[in-house]
């Protein structure tokens, strides 16, 4: 029997010698942690505790070349309001990083999360080069998924098919 | 240019005149809901005509910029005498005669543009008909047959039935052209907005009009408003407003409840707020893109 727990991982371990009052958000921030840093496969991820406001922050590049994000997590009964939320992003600095906006990741109990950006002001939509860009940026990725799994799915056959061989 | 009338009837705020509604749209970006039935199309909701309704927010904005003025309907509708039910008699009349010529010239174009089908078909049926003849035991020669002709300079001057009166359009007069409102005396009250909430909306209202924004009534969308660039007719709406007092709790939960109104449609959830500054405050929700 394994008696491994989140608790034991050093990142988690790290989270908790923040020294937060607020115990909620610890594991929310562990496991979005690890969500952006495993599935979504983000740069340079960071902590950033913010004792005057009782919440801790994560950061880090979506690619290498993208700019840094501040994240937010937060439990999904976590209670906000407008003013709390812009008084939160007025007094948050990062090192380059703009704290003009914010992506909330809100973490449910059963662990899956989900991504909203909030900006400050009326925020301009995409530009339609900028929606066709990310149109074929889609494609191209679902495309190269696809053809890893054919990839892999051939590799196996032929290694099947040379065990067979080796036998016979 | 003077003030446009806006009709006050339960409460509610029209607009009766075409003319109006076409330049609070046009010159002042108030676009409105048609709400009347169209009188040709009556079994549907999609098309709609005059009058049209405003929102209280837009009511309040046209009365502070002065565009337009409000009249007490209860009062200025009576029954009409019989001069003047005998004057609408008589304007029908007219115009039910001018349609019947306008009606048949329309005819004749139509008959012009088809003109090779309606020949065909004068010709098929003009060869069935001396088949038919001849099945009867006429005789009829087989080169008379085979020649059938048919003259269609005739056809448009016969035949093009005379335009029944049931069929004939009939102008409803949508604003009453007997009822003076000028000497009104008694400016009508309005009383909107009343609530902490009322009054954000309309500052929100008024805001993101002053930005040269198109706004209509975000219900369907789950908001307050939604915000179009442009003629709502044009463009496709890019916010969905929502007022929030500013300090109003929810949860993160219902932050995500609203992102995913917006990213379902492809807007952006706009968050408006009064801040202590006594400044609208917006904040945009857009979806992150991330699954």
């Amino acid at each position: 029997m394994c008696d491994l727990s989140y608790a034991d991982h050093p990142k988690y371990k790290e989270i908790l010698s923040c020294g937060m009052k607020d115990g909620n958000q610890l594991k929310v921030v562990f496991l979005v942690y690890i969500d952006l840093c495993e599935i979504h496969g983000w740069y340079d991820v960071q902590i950033h505790p913010c004792t005057e406001h009782n919440l801790m922050f994560l950061s880090g590049h979506p690619n290498r070349e993208d700019l840094r994000i501040l994240v937010l997590p937060l439990d999904s009964g976590h209670i906000l309001s407008i003013e709390h939320i812009n008084t939160v992003l007025q007094s948050v600095h990062i090192q380059d990083c703009s704290t003009n906006k914010v992506t909330m990741a809100v973490c449910d109990r059963d662990s899956s999360i989900v991504y909203y950006n909030l900006s400050q002001g009326i925020a301009p939509p995409d530009t339609p080069q900028k929606t066709e860009e990310k149109k074929q940026q889609r494609i191209t990725a679902s495309q190269r998924r696809n053809q890893e799994v054919t990839d892999n799915v051939n590799l196996f056959l032929e290694s099947k098919r040379q065990k067979i061989e080796e036998i016979t | 240019m003077g003030e446009l009338s806006l009709h006050v009837s339960n409460g509610k705020i029209f607009v009766w005149n075409a003319e109006d509604a076409a330049t609070l749209r046009e010159e002042h970006r108030i676009v409105g809901k048609l709400i009347g039935c169209l009188p040709r199309a009556p079994r549907q909701n999609v098309y709609l005509g005059l009058p049209l309704e405003l929102l209280p927010e837009e009511t309040s904005l046209l009365l502070d910029k002065g565009v337009a003025k409000l009249v007490d309907d209860s009062k200025s509708l009576q029954k009409p005498y019989p001069e003047q039910v005998q004057e609408l008699e008589r304007f029908r009349q007219i115009r039910y005669e001018q349609q019947i010529e306008l009606c048949r010239e329309a005819r004749k174009k139509e008959l012009y543009r088809n003109f090779n089908r309606v020949k065909e078909g004068k010709i098929a049926k003009h060869r069935k008909q001396l088949e038919e003849h001849q099945k009867a035991g006429e005789t009829i020669d087989d080169s008379d047959l085979e020649n059938v002709d048919v003259d269609i300079e005739t056809i448009p001057s016969h035949g093009i039935p005379r335009l029944e009166k049931k069929h004939a359009m009939v102008q409803l007069f949508t604003e009453t052209p007997w009822v003076d409102h000028s000497d009104a005396s008694q400016p009508v009250p309005w009383t909107y907005p009343q609530t902490e909430l009322e009054q954000l909306r309309c500052r929100v209202f008024t805001d993101l009009w002053e930005k040269g924004h198109f706004l209509t009534s975000g219900s369907k969308f789950g908001g307050d408003f939604l915000v179009y660039p442009g003629d709502p007719a044009r463009f496709h709406s890019f916010y969905i407003a929502r007022c929030l007092p500013h300090r109003e709790q929810f949860t993160a939960l219902d932050v995500v409840a609203m992102g995913r109104l917006g990213a379902h449609v492809r807007k952006t959830m706009l968050l408006c707020s009064l801040g202590d500054n006594n400044q609208i405050h917006y904040t945009s929700l857009q979806w992150s893109g991330m699954s």
